[in-house]
């Protein structure tokens, strides 16, 4: 028996200490290599120089229909996008934060893209876009205090990555989403299959999430950043099926009242009542923002 | 819980330790130290199912106390009739009533074991198939349970046991507490292999020993399993899971590709389940039987049965086709008795009109070997002591290969009608040319379907690992015959560092959970 348990332990103990560097070149090679928009997002404001005077903040929505290109071109400034897909409020400060840590130049204009998903909180939503950069002190600090990381996940190299097969995180980090300055936009069909599903709709507000999220303003007003909120267009379905739309609007007015930040409302943009522009109830495809620009 | 889960990777080392460390040696001088250490394998294999939903434990622990309870009536008719004819009595009508009541308890227990399994699995579909025939309405009529996993399987577990006391195979034991461990024994308690009482019973009622040869075995073969399961099987399932849910939408080559994935995904998921349920029996001093061997390199379908869920088609075999006179009788009864093995054998996998015909399928296949008496005619390994097979040889396994093949789509597909169209559209005219242009040329590849060359890999490495140990245990075992100690560590690392990269992203369940 104690033979077997040393046998067990000895080879337990070399794939540790072999995963060890691997662990650490497989994460570099997904900061240095990868495509994918889940690392590319981060990569740049971790490891690049941005020095962005406009940065737009949100969700999936900032990420495909604030492009970047347009708004640098139009606004003759250098803008920078930090839509992080399929999160709310907490990880979108969580992703300035990282970014104003790294980048030694503050914006003067921030687009916070706001809507009825925004005030939540979220966590576990594609937590692999934080493995690599667990390696990084301050990152992994910063991760793990809106992010329940398991402990395997934060003390055993590899083990992150093993979860899910380190060969098909190599697969997805080279999906190329050809991100401009963080902006992505899709060019896909109609589909209103999850909307059809949808009857109604609530916004929810997390209170912590809504004292957080006014600490946060309050910190950028002190910096002087220029704040806009936007309420991007969403199919018209969306919006009428929210049963309590005034609670949502009161929630912005009053941040908006409070540090003085504009709005600027799409909700009923002409746009918004027309399918052939969106890809999703919730997502307009890129030609159509080309056009709208 | 799953194997392939982390919650088993750390209910695994904790159950190992206490049962060998606190159940074995610490209270090894304590008469009750086996009972003991069933009772903690009991426990752990009601955790190790409770997981999934503890609800079900209490049909496990109602199915196995009836067929315990069915044993132990047995034996006391039994009593009763060594007693009548140690008495000189020898009144042979006392003794064919009390054989009576033996066939009588025998067949209550198998009665409602089976009802049971009726109700759980079966009952929905006979109403629903009912309903339709004479266009009722099944509102208020369906139960819509939960279908308890591993329900046929142990249930099958249960009655072997019954059958074995009733044919006086096996002594019924009193120990309740050993025939629980038997019924409920957690590596292959939802998935098999189904055991024989003959087997495993008399395992749990003597004391076992440790050994770290056959528990250094027992933890290849669990790799082994593994990599059959999340590197083979869950990497094509990704391919198989998306052809199939869009198979309108395919071409046929994409169709007749995602038929043999398909065939490679259940042989990687079922064998590689049975080798960890095999292995990890192991680690516990516990000896399963093989459930397979090699199927895929049959020369018929005849070796294919001998070799593919060896212990749920011996069970129909001893239990089923063996009392109807197996085939020692006419010819007629013979074409019978194959057809109830193969449509019994389909329906335990599920209430589906698709494993009756898959069943029906592989008995129109078995029946003429059967009728010419060739059923029998390779008992023995392929190419035994040759390294390659002849051309007849590997032709007759290619054969044999698409048969299975095509047997599959029955099977996987979730109707009748859907695999029917999946065969139409997968030998359409053109499917052959297609196919050519489709493997071999350049950008044919539909770009909505994943990459495989990778899974094509993977399935290459499965069938030289297993062409290579086809007469061995299990497909590492090649590791216990390489002699340097660091060249045997070196290989198990890299095959643990293979697996753990190559291991595909989402884990799928054990298709064999849901029968």
């Amino acid at each position: 028996m104690k033979r077997f348990l040393q046998a067990v332990l000895m080879v337990l103990g070399v794939l540790m200490v072999i995963s060890i560097p691997f662990d650490y070149l497989f994460s570099n090679y997904l900061i240095t290599y990868s495509k994918a928009q889940k690392y590319v997002g981060w990569n740049d404001i971790i490891y690049d120089s941005i020095n962005a005077d406009l940065v737009v903040l949100g969700s999936s929505r900032a990420w495909v229909q604030y492009d970047t290109y347009i708004i640098d071109s139009m606004l003759q400034t250098n803008s920078y996008n930090l839509g992080i897909d399929g999160s709310p409020l907490n990880r979108q400060m969580l992703k300035y934060k990282i970014y104003s840590h790294f980048q030694s130049k503050s914006p003067k204009v921030m687009v916070v893209n706001i809507d009825f998903w925004s005030v939540s909180r979220r966590t576990g939503y594609q937590r692999d876009q934080f493995f690599p950069y667990l390696l990084n002190r301050y990152t992994r600090n910063e991760f793990i205090k809106d992010e329940p990381f398991s402990i395997g996940e934060l003390f055993l190299p590899m083990f992150r990555y093993y979860k899910q097969g380190v060969y098909s995180v190599y697969l997805e980090s080279n999906i190329d989403h050809n991100l401009f300055k963080g902006y992505a936009g899709m060019d896909w069909e109609w589909d209103g299959s999850g909307f059809s599903r949808i009857s109604s709709f609530h916004f929810n507000k997390d209170e912590t999430v809504a004292k957080e999220f006014d600490d946060f303003l309050k910190e950028l007003k002190n910096q002087k950043v220029r704040i806009v909120f936007v309420c991007a267009p969403l199919y018209f379905g969306i919006t009428k099926i929210v049963d309590n739309l005034f609670e949502y609007y009161e929630t912005i007015q009053s941040y908006s009242d409070k540090y003085e930040i504009p709005i600027l409302d799409y909700f009923n943009y002409y746009l918004s009542y027309d399918t052939s522009y969106f890809y999703n109830a919730m997502h307009i495809m890129f030609p159509r923002i080309e056009s709208m620009s | 819980m799953l194997f392939n889960s982390i919650q088993f990777a750390l209910f695994l080392p904790i159950v190992f330790l206490l049962y060998w460390f606190v159940f074995d040696r610490f209270i090894s001088k304590s008469k009750w130290q086996l009972r003991l250490q069933n009772a903690f394998v009991v426990v752990a294999s009601y955790v190790f199912y409770g997981w999934w939903d503890w609800r079900f434990l209490l049909l496990i622990a109602f199915t196995s106390f009836c067929s315990w309870g069915s044993g132990m009536l047995m034996q006391r008719v039994e009593n009763q009739q060594i007693g009548s004819n140690l008495t000189g009595g020898g009144k042979s009508l006392e003794i064919n009533k009390l054989q009576r009541r033996k066939k009588l308890i025998t067949t209550a227990n198998i009665v409602l074991n089976l009802l049971i399994l009726a109700i759980f699995k079966y009952y929905d579909f006979f109403v629903t198939e009912f309903a339709q025939l004479f266009h009722i309405s099944t509102d208020g009529l369906l139960l819509k349970v939960i279908l308890p996993v591993g329900i046929s399987f142990y249930t099958f577990q249960a009655l072997s046991y019954s059958i074995d006391v009733y044919r006086g195979k096996i002594e019924p034991t009193k120990d309740i507490i050993a025939f629980f461990a038997f019924i409920s024994f957690f590596p292959q308690l939802v998935a098999g292999p189904i055991e024989r009482a003959t087997n495993l019973l008399p395992q749990f009622l003597k004391k076992r020993k440790f050994d770290y040869d056959t528990a250094v075995d027992g933890m290849r073969q669990i790799l082994w399993g593994l990599f059959k399961k999340i590197v083979v099987a869950d990497n094509c399932a990704v391919y198989v899971d998306q052809v199939f849910s869009t198979y309108t939408d395919q071409c046929g080559s994409a169709l007749l590709l995602a038929a043999i994935f398909f065939t490679f995904q259940i042989y990687g998921d079922f064998s590689g389940y049975s080798d960890i349920a095999i292995g990890t029996a192991k680690l516990f001093g516990i000896k399963l039987m093989r459930n397979f061997n090699v199927p895929y390199f049959s020369r018929d379908i005849a070796e294919f049965w001998r070799r593919w869920h060896i212990s749920l088609t011996t069970w129909f075999r001893d239990y089923v086709y063996i009392p109807l006179g197996g085939s020692r009788v006419s010819k007629a009864k013979v074409v019978r008795n194959t057809f109830i093995i193969f449509l019994l054998s389909g329906f335990w996998h599920g209430a589906n009109w698709t494993f009756i015909a898959w069943g029906a399928y592989h008995a129109i296949l078995f029946l003429p070997l059967i009728l010419t008496g060739k059923n029998r005619k390779y008992t023995n390994q392929v190419a035994e002591g040759r390294f390659l097979p002849t051309l007849k040889e590997a032709g007759q396994m290619l054969l044999t290969f698409f048969l299975a093949v095509f047997g599959w789509i029955i099977f996987r597909a979730e109707s009748i009608g859907m695999a029917w169209e999946y065969f139409q559209r997968m030998l359409q005219f053109g499917t052959l040319r297609a196919s050519y242009r489709f493997f071999f040329l350049s950008g044919m590849w539909p770009k909505e379907l994943p990459e495989m060359w990778p899974t094509n890999l993977f399935i290459v490495i499965m069938l030289v690992v297993e062409w290579l140990q086809r007469g061995k245990g299990h497909g590492f075992e090649f590791l216990s015959r390489i002699k340097t100690l660091i060249i045997r560590f070196v290989v198990l690392v890299l095959i643990i560092e293979f697996i753990l990269i190559f291991k595909a992203s989402v884990p799928s369940q054990f298709i064999y959970f849901q029968f």
